[in-house]
């Protein structure tokens, strides 16, 4: 689907906190970061280092500094909603 | 000193997306309501060898689980065999080190990882503090996102921290 934004896509989040996914509709053009920012919003989180991470054994971690087309992310596609933060 | 049925009430609650998670992971979760204990399998990558991740959940959330690699009988902390030997990635260095000879998963989520526990921080404010402190490293306030936080680094690992 196309706004004014451009073409758009449909995503489900899940959070490990949550027991039931959310949907989210962005632009192709939203940088991953700002996508996971606004999940974690959603999900009640209100501090850390939020990304985003696909499905699979072994997950593929997206970069938030790209953005959801530059990661190859598609409509209807399921990603879980992770903190990038390090140990120490 | 929170009381016993308000933990276990609280926890139960956090528990139901834990549980959603470990279903999407394939990580079974064993709760054991009567002494406020979370006990967690996790199958090493390649290895395939099971390593037993335990929580101790009395005065959560007060103060933060006391999470630990333990013997396959849910025994025993801070041992280096059981612990998985960390490896450094992305996101910056593993939460899995030993300090002073004693293995511990280094969060601001653990309990262990402050100095009056024998960890590490000092200067995290202590275990009360847990919520606000080390903000620059990885973030998790309820057990769902601890748990997610363990496994990022855990699925890292390939090998013991120790041979034996």
């Amino acid at each position: 689907m196309h706004n004014e934004h451009g073409h758009e896509v449909t995503i489900i989040v899940f959070a490990p906190r949550s027991p039931h996914p959310k949907e989210f509709r962005w632009p192709e053009s939203l940088k991953v970061g700002e996508a996971a920012r606004e999940a974690a919003t959603a999900f009640g989180y209100q501090a850390g280092n939020p990304g985003l991470q696909t499905e699979g054994n072994p997950p593929r971690v997206l970069d938030n500094n790209k953005t959801l087309a530059e990661e190859h992310i598609h409509d209807g596609q399921k990603l879980e909603l992770i903190d990038t933060g390090g140990g120490v | 000193m929170v009381p016993f049925e308000h933990t276990r009430i609280v926890v139960e609650h956090e528990l139901e997306g834990a549980q959603a998670w470990g279903e999407r992971h394939g990580v079974l979760l064993d709760w054991l309501s009567d002494c406020l204990q979370l006990r967690v399998t996790l199958i090493q990558p390649v290895t395939e060898a099971p390593y037993f991740l335990r929580a101790e959940l009395k005065e959560y959330r007060a103060l933060p689980p006391v999470w630990t690699f333990t013997d396959p009988e849910w025994q025993g902390t801070s041992r280096p065999f059981n612990f998985p030997k960390g490896v450094q990635a992305t996101f910056g260095s593993s939460m899995f080190i030993i300090h002073n000879q004693i293995a511990v998963i280094c969060a601001p989520f653990n309990r262990l990882a402050y100095a009056d526990q024998s960890g590490p921080h000092g200067d995290w404010g202590g275990p009360p503090n847990w919520l606000n402190a080390g903000s620059a490293h990885i973030h998790a306030e309820a057990i769902g996102d601890m748990l997610q936080a363990i496994y990022r680094d855990f699925s890292l690992t390939r090998e013991r921290m120790v041979k034996s």
